[in-house]
């Protein structure tokens, strides 16, 4: 029950934010040089043409008149027709979100499932050898584009050892697994640099409380002190981090899904660049700034129901 | 997962300090030095690119294509339509090194002087100012440029304004943060209490505590910069060909992959090369100014 | 002099030297010789040097000193613990009762059967110590279930039997709570209830209650003593604040720069004091200075605890310092048969009752600007 109010309070501040979010996916579209009928038409223009596209996407109304228009639209799902595919920007959309979705949680899984151990291993052996390793490693991590992982991992794993098929998405949940294991692991790695440190920092931070030294004083074994006191308190900082930088996540998907040909909602974005489809590129700036609103949205209500300091009232 | 030693908290700075093996300020230099030796001989290298190569990196020879390296007159051997690759990687450098410089410098000043502003006036003004950093934080980063490159039309100065716009919040929300901690302190109390200018508090008080800080995430940034200008140019909407820039040169080595491998690893190598000498430099400075730190 | 001032019978007894093997079982803890290093980057911080002390069974002892004085160090080499993975120590940490001879330098897993069992610690910060996602109820039974395999209702009945007996008002309810809904005093109770969990023999706190009201400071000590009456333990009670120790010790350990530099029975600490810190110290307290006398200050601030010589440390600070105090090493020395214990090399030179009667302590040669409470303040 409480935590119905506080997400409704929550949404309720998400409000200026959305608006923020319409109004620069409708500006976005504005920025094309040139009158869109004229780009849109091409070889077909005519005037007769030009005035019913106009009429058609709203465009012979007022600024503040298009932008209700565009918002309405948008609100009732209408995100506009693909110049390129004539179906709706929405429906192109929905279809292609499912290989997205299932990419970011893939390679959510995996970030965790590098960071946990390496975060905290490094920590527990600070300035040792697996310490530095995994510094200069998460160094050249951070350095390497992900299109370049791709590409190696498509080279060793893909064609040398063809272990993984290197494109598409499957059908079916052991197939999606199996297609997406190296994109997932391409994600993962840069966005694991980023969360190893974090991860390690705080680690090192909960080793020097003093609630692990009286832990410790009990007599209590030091593998359950880590278990029950360093690993909780240092994990819990790391869901802020991992909300606030999942955009960074889902941002990679669009060029990683161009790498391994996934059809998903990033290569949806790139190709609608080459082709010019300028209302799909809209749709999708738009889809991804909700995305981006709502996983933050999560990531608090997780965060909030973790942390028993945090009632739910006072946040 | 033992400790070898029982250890308890340091109390105090010096104390914790003294972890590691190497002394804190000799670390922090090593990354320090290295990173700016590196990042050096990579701007020589591009920036004197005639000095080192006499192929124009976009002249085809027909005639020797798929050259391996080493081989006479092409160090790093030649790519499908015989252009020399050394000459490619230098010369396609130069625009990599102009987003690394041109793009980061730019969203740096902006961002650091929007933050110092709006942290220093608080509400209403400054609060209303950072919902706007707020809302651009709201699309992931990649989603953002490539919109607006895509509705501008893809170039290298497009790709300038598509940075700029989405990169800049990360410098105002550090410069906010801390500007509006540092409104507690002591200095800043004072400095406005004495009468003294909004622009001598915010520049003479406010910045020395924001610098730092904006500093070395510039560093951070640059590297990210650099790579998703190189990821457009391997997509195809960044830098258009035949200008060599690494991810594309990256791009078209892909489809040789398995037979002329140098081809793609060497350019992202170079890559892998500015990006780590970024971070070591942004590791050093963190390294030297955090004791400066009002923390 | 010194003889007449000892009115405890527990005090009486002299202390053993500390170069004769301790064979005694009712030597609580043995400390002997106890140096710890700590590299830095600004050079090496011996935070403890040569502290040498004993506790017996049922002794309440103090351990006195600004912050900085190497107190915390001190006190946390007295569990096994050394600061960090770096540090070195010279000297031994013994537990003579308990049968253990060494407890430096071993690695934790053989400490886990003592650390609760036969000594326990009450922490300086009890809004700190005490993980802030973990349930009270949880952390005080870990202590409880660490040394006892009880089935879960007779050891959630230990847990409120212990939180009762450290005055926690209706502990059943409490169980569940986390730590941030308690009070400091509750919290620094609920630390009690755990270290007193394993029944041990030596509690160590170290300053348990300066983070605390006053108030609650009183209640938190009067607590701490009729535990340790009650239960026959020894007691290490550190404190920057010499009336705290006054009021409820047997012997005072002074402690400045990290060294002992006085060490006797809490009257002839008060009554006698042999080292001019002490002196200095006791003269800055307004209940222990007649009413027309002024408080006395010591002027500076205590010496950073970087290679130091083997002189007086205090020397620059003090009334009564000449050229030798730091040409020769000082040595803690016994000034009297009955183990009072006195680093000083003019401590038969100087009569410190005399001179703080006349208003000489204070050391005419640097201005008195900086008192005790500023110089607290330093952090190491």
């Amino acid at each position: 029950m409480q935590l119905l109010f506080y997400l409704g309070r929550r949404i309720g501040q998400m409000i200026p934010i959305l608006v923020g979010i319409t109004i620069v996916s409708f500006v976005l579209i504005r920025l094309v040089p040139g009158d869109p009928a004229t780009q849109l038409l091409g070889n077909h223009y005519t005037p007769q043409a030009a005035a019913a596209l106009n009429h058609g996407l709203g465009l012979d109304q007022s600024l503040p008149g298009q932008y209700w228009f565009f918002l309405h639209n948008s609100l009732t799902g209408n995100l506009g027709t693909s110049y390129y595919y004539h179906d709706s920007v929405g429906h192109e959309i929905v279809t292609r979100l499912p290989a997205t979705l299932f990419l970011v949680v893939f390679a959510g899984i995996l970030t965790v499932l590098i960071t946990i151990p390496l975060g905290t291993i490094s920590a527990l052996r600070q300035g040792g050898f697996f310490d530095h390793a995994a510094r200069v490693f998460f160094l050249v991590g951070f350095a390497l584009p992900g299109f370049l992982i791709g590409v190696l991992l498509i080279l060793f794993f893909g064609v040398k050892i063809p272990i993984f098929p290197i494109e598409g998405y499957g059908t079916g949940f052991a197939s999606h697994i199996g297609h997406l294991f190296l994109p997932a692991v391409t994600l993962a790695i840069p966005f694991s640099t980023v969360l190893v440190r974090s991860l390690r920092a705080t680690v090192l931070e909960t080793l020097g409380a003093d609630y692990i030294t009286t832990a410790r004083l009990k007599g209590t074994r030091w593998f359950t002190v880590l278990r029950r006191d360093v690993l909780p308190n240092s994990l819990l900082p790391l869901v802020v981090v991992f909300g606030v930088n999942l955009a960074f996540l889902v941002g990679g998907t669009v060029i990683i899904e161009n790498v391994f040909s996934i059809p998903g909602l990033g290569s949806l974005l790139v190709s609608s660049v080459s082709t010019r489809d300028f209302p799909v590129v809209q749709g999708l700036t738009l889809f991804f700034g909700v995305f981006v609103l709502v996983v933050n949205l999560l990531t608090d209500v997780v965060h909030v129901t973790l942390d028993p300091r945090l009632t739910l009232k006072a946040v | 997962m033992v400790a070898t030693n029982p250890t308890y908290p340091a109390r105090g700075r010096v104390i914790a300090r003294a972890q590691g093996a190497i002394p804190t300020f000799l670390r922090g230099r090593v990354a320090l030095i290295t990173g700016c030796v590196l990042l050096l001989i990579i701007v020589v290298a591009c920036v004197g690119a005639p000095l080192f190569t006499d192929y124009s990196p976009t002249a085809i020879d027909p005639l020797h294509p798929l050259l391996a390296p080493f081989s006479p007159g092409h160090p790093l051997g030649t790519d499908e339509f015989g252009r020399d690759l050394l000459s490619r990687i230098l010369y396609g450098g130069r625009y990599d090194l102009a987003i690394a410089f041109g793009a980061t410098s730019v969203t740096l000043v902006f961002g650091m002087v929007y933050g110092l502003f709006a942290g220093h006036f608080g509400r209403p003004f400054g609060t209303l100012a950072m919902r706007l950093v707020d809302l651009v934080f709201a699309f992931p980063f990649i989603v953002l440029v490539i919109a607006i490159i895509a509705m501008l039309g893809p170039s290298l100065f497009n790709l300038f304004i598509a940075l700029w716009v989405a990169s800049w919040v990360s410098y105002a929300r550090i410069a906010n943060g801390h500007t509006v901690s540092a409104n507690g302190y002591g200095y800043v109390v004072a400095a406005r209490a004495l009468g003294f200018s909004h622009l001598r508090t915010i520049f003479r008080h406010a910045l020395p505590s924001v610098l730092p800080a904006c500093l070395i995430f510039a560093m951070v940034d640059a590297v990210g910069n650099v790579l998703l200008g190189a990821s457009l140019g391997f997509l195809g909407i960044g830098i258009r060909q035949p200008t060599p820039e690494w991810g594309s040169i990256i791009a078209e080595g892909q489809n040789y992959i398995l037979s002329q491998w140098w081809l793609s690893i060497l350019p992202g190598l170079a890559l892998v090369l500015l990006g780590v000498a970024l971070s070591l430099i942004g590791d050093g400075l963190a390294d030297a100014l955090r004791p400066k730190d009002a923390r | 002099m010194a003889d007449t001032t000892l009115t405890r019978g527990k005090t009486t007894m002299p202390l053993t030297s500390s170069d004769v093997p301790e064979p005694d079982h009712d030597v609580a803890l043995d400390v002997r010789g106890l140096s710890v290093h700590i590299p830095t980057d600004h050079g090496t911080v011996t935070a403890a040097d040569d502290v040498t002390l004993t506790v017996r069974r049922n002794e309440v002892l103090g351990v006195v000193g600004e912050t900085g004085s190497g107190k915390t160090v001190t006190c946390r080499a007295m569990l096994g613990l050394l600061p960090t993975a770096r540090s070195t120590h010279e000297g031994s940490v013994g537990y003579p009762a308990a049968g253990v001879s060494e407890v430096l330098g071993v690695p934790p897993g053989k400490l886990r059967s003592l650390w609760g069992r036969y000594v326990a610690m009450i922490p300086q910060n009890p809004m700190t110590s005490l993980n802030p996602i973990r349930r009270i109820g949880a952390q005080v039974a870990e202590a409880v279930e660490t040394h006892s395999s009880l089935p879960p209702a007779a050891r959630r009945a230990r847990v409120v039997e212990l939180m009762t007996m450290v005055g926690i008002p209706a502990p059943e309810k409490r169980l569940r709570d986390y730590p941030h809904q308690f009070s400091g005093g509750m919290l620094q109770r609920t630390l009690i209830a755990i270290a007193l969990a394993g029944e041990p023999q030596l509690l160590i706190a170290d300053e348990p209650t300066t983070a605390l009201d006053v108030i609650i400071q009183d209640q938190i000590l009067k607590l701490l003593l009729s535990l340790q009456r009650d239960n026959g333990l020894s007691l290490v009670l550190v404190s920057h604040d010499l009336s705290v120790v006054a009021q409820v010790c047997d012997r005072v350990a002074v402690m400045y720069a990290g060294q002992i530099v006085e060490l006797a029975g809490v009257d002839e600490v008060l009554r006698s004091p042999k080292h001019p810190y002490t002196a200095a110290l006791l003269n800055s307290l307004p209940g222990a200075v007649p009413r027309q006398r002024p408080l006395t200050t010591i002027p500076g601030s205590p010496p950073h605890l970087i290679d130091l010589g083997s002189g007086c440390r205090f020397a620059d600070r003090c009334a009564f310092a000449e050229p030798k105090c730091t040409r020769q090493p000082s040595e803690l020395a016994d000034a009297s048969a009955s183990g009072h214990r006195v680093r000083c090399v003019r401590h038969q030179e100087i009569d410190l009752v005399a001179a703080a009667a006349k208003g000489e302590l204070e050391s005419p040669a640097l201005p008195s600007s900086a008192g005790v409470a500023a110089v607290e303040r330093e952090v190491l």
